[in-house]
Formats: C-alpha cells, structure tokens, sequence
C-alpha cells in the first residue's frame, strides 16, 4: 500500500515558479530539518563534519529540480520518515567515502571483521570432526592446505543457505553486530532468537561440512 | 527490485521498504539476499537502521542531541566557551567606544576592525536573522561564524558580500543566546574581525 505524501512535499514537488519553489522548500526545511539534521549527527562525534553533512544532503536533495524527492513520490513503499533518513544517511556516508576513503566506522571495524569470520570459521569447526584438524600453530604445507579447503568448503556451503540466514551471519561473523542490534533489524522478538537461529544455522553448516566429508555412497 | 538508478546497489526505495517492514516475501528475500553479499549496502542499512532506532516510532526528533553527540562536544564547546568569554571583554571596550561611523581601531595594530550593523544584540527575529557590516574594502572576502551559547558553531559561511540571511535550515532557538563573528583577510594579509558579537532571539 502507498504511504500518502506528506503536504510539504506536495507542496514543493507541485511549485510552479522559482518564487513559489522558494518558499516550498523553507516550508519543507521548517518540518523536516530536524529529522536530516538527526542523520547527519547520529554516530559521529565530528560537529563540523555533520554540518558540512547537513548542508552536503540539502544540497543533493534540491538538486535537479528534487529528484530523488520525486523518486520517493513514485515509489512510496515507505513512510516517508524513514526515506529521508535512508537517503540522508547514505549521502553522508557517500560524502564520507569521498573524503575519507571510508568511512570512520568501517576503518574501526576491520580489525573485528576479520576476528569474527575466524570465529565463524572455528565454530564451525568445532564439532566437524576435532581429530583430523591440525594444530593451527603448526605452519606445515598441510595445515595450511586444510585451512584453506575448510574456508572453501564453508563458503559454499553459506552459500546455500537461506538469504536471511546469511545476512544474519555476515551482520554476526563479518560485521560484528549485537545479537540485540541483529535482532531489531530482522524483526526477530529478542536477542535470543538471533542466538537460537545462529545455533540452527552453525549446526547445519557443519551437518553439510561432514556430509562433504563422508559423502553417503 | 525497484531501482532508483542504473546502480547495482539496492535503491533507497528499496532500504527504505526494508526497514520498515514493508516489502513482500519474494522482495524481503531478494533484499536480503543483496546485502548478505554487498558490505557497502549493509553498512549503509545498519547505519540508518540505528539513526532510525534513536528516534523510535514516532521518528520525532528529541530536542536534546544523543548522549554520545553531547559528550564530544561538551568538552569543544568548553573550550570555545573559554575562546569566546576571553574575547568578551576586549568586545565590551571596542563596544564602549561606540559604534561610530569610522573604522575603530584595535589593539594598537593597524588594521580596523569591521563595523556591525545588524542583528542588535537583544532584538533579533528567530525567523528573519540577516548579519550585516559595512564594506571593509572593494572586492573582501568574509567569513561569518555563528556559534551557539557555548560556542559550537551553527552556521558558517564564506561570502564577499556585507549581508547573510541565516538559513531556514539552521535552528536559532527563543529564548536562546548566541555569538557571531565576521572576519576577513585584507590585501596586506592583515585578518581582521567584528570581534565577536552576540545576539539572543525573543521568546
Ligand atoms: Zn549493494
């Protein structure tokens, strides 16, 4: 069902002449300044980089006669709310990208990344079958030819998971997330239901690693 | 998947549907499929996802910023606090010494400093703030700074004109305090300033 659109941006996507856009937009800013302001300044301890923000997400939304503010016109499968703060947030994130390379979260992050998809990879492990899975410390060709395969062998076997399981192992294992954050973006009731389902999703990655193992004849 | 663009990446038709809860199995599916495998599109999803869940349902944006916003600037906004209160008083003697029609001069150096005409310090209009000055010379580049009460900035902007309206866009609170100051650089590369000025807005 289409979201109706709010009167302010009505009145700005239907202004006929540069005086009556003028005052269309002020009157858009009046009701939604905070809200864009919000995205620019949510986790970031950078004043001045937020405003710059700010003023770099006014900017792209006026642009060419407010076009992606027209795109949300036509598409509507969203309160608009949460479409502005989608939009602002992935313009700051843009604007961050070009500056910075990266952006500051994800710099902060990698060192973590790479932690938990070791830790997947381990868990994984854990239960396949201990006895034929070297001491890692011991750098010999074979070690390293089993890390590799293991990955290889997880990675397809991921793959075949369903989407939402694998998005709940990349926001777990790549981006290190809270099973409570994990939670409130799936939908799921409570943290332990991210848990429950990433114990199910473990246990049937290594129900497939073994398979591949020991393939039934 | 709807498409904003020719971009690979999901469209914010698409993300915004998506964290709202809106979309259908088979688009849920696919969306989810996308970000499981695009890092840039997931980090742009968990980003907004947290923005959204600092404001809860309503999306009503509290007046007082995030706890974590406030502790950064507290300890800058001190800081400029201690710029500003240190600057007042040489603000209150070059006030004290009128507001001639002359260019004053400060501090034994040579260059003047830059006259204020408007906002007046306590009768400026929330809805309709413009920062005027008189020409320091043909062709002067200024720069205005707005700061709030504890000297984190508002607004800054670069002009080589003698006015600036305040945006719409930038919040000027009633019953709140603020400081502005316009500088420039003369030909000789000399800086000078307004000083900084102050303004509070009627409740
Ligand atoms: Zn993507």
């Amino acid at each position: 069902m289409a979201d109706h659109l709010p009167p302010e941006l009505v009145r700005l996507l239907d202004a006929g002449d540069d005086h009556a856009r003028e005052r269309a937009w002020t009157e858009f800013l009046a009701a939604y300044h905070r809200l864009v302001l919000h995205a620019c300044r949510s986790r970031t301890h950078d004043y001045d980089g937020a405003m710059d923000a700010y003023a770099y997400v006014l900017e792209r939304l006026r642009e060419g006669n407010c076009r992606r503010l027209r795109a949300y016109a036509v598409d509507r499968r969203s309160a608009f709310t949460t479409w502005l703060v989608v939009v602002a947030k992935r313009l700051c994130i843009d604007l961050a990208r070009q500056r910075f390379g990266r952006t500051e979260k994800g710099a902060a992050d990698l060192g973590d990344r790479d932690l938990s998809r070791q830790r997947l990879v381990e868990l994984t492990a854990e239960e396949i079958d201990l006895g034929t899975i070297p001491d890692p410390s011991e750098q010999t060709p074979e070690t390293q030819f089993d890390a590799a395969s293991l990955h290889e062998a997880l990675h397809h076997a991921i793959s075949r998971l369903d989407p939402q399981d694998r998005l709940l192992l990349a926001l777990r294992f790549e981006d290190g997330l809270t099973a409570e954050r994990i939670a409130s973006i799936l939908r799921l009731p409570t943290p332990f239901h991210v848990y429950r389902r990433l114990t199910r999703i473990l246990g049937l990655l290594r129900e497939r690693l073994d398979r591949q193992d020991n393939p039934v004849v | 998947m709807n498409s904003d663009s020719s971009s690979p990446h999901l469209s914010n038709g698409d993300l915004a549907a998506f964290l709202d809860g809106r979309l259908d199995a088979p688009a849920r599916s696919a969306v989810e499929a996308h970000l499981a495998d695009c890092a840039r599109c997931r980090e742009e999803m968990v980003e907004t996802q947290m923005a959204l869940s600092e404001l809860g349902p309503s999306r009503r944006v509290p007046l007082a910023r995030p706890n974590t916003f406030r502790r950064a600037t507290w300890i800058a906004g001190v800081a400029a606090a201690i710029l500003v209160i240190a600057m007042v008083p040489r603000l209150r003697q070059s006030s004290l010494a009128g507001r001639g029609d002359e260019a004053r001069v400060r501090g034994g150096s040579a260059s003047s400093s830059i006259i204020v005409v408007s906002p007046h310090a306590d009768a400026a209009d929330a809805g309709h703030l413009v920062f005027t000055w008189r020409s320091l010379e043909p062709d002067a580049t200024y720069r205005l700074v707005v700061t709030d009460s504890v000297g984190a900035p508002v607004f800054r902007t670069t002009t080589r004109d003698t006015a600036v309206v305040l945006p719409a866009a930038i919040p000027v609170a009633r019953g709140r305090s603020y400081f502005w100051y316009v500088d420039a650089l003369r030909r000789g590369g000399h800086s000078v300033s307004t000083g900084v000025q102050s303004f509070s807005v009627p409740r």
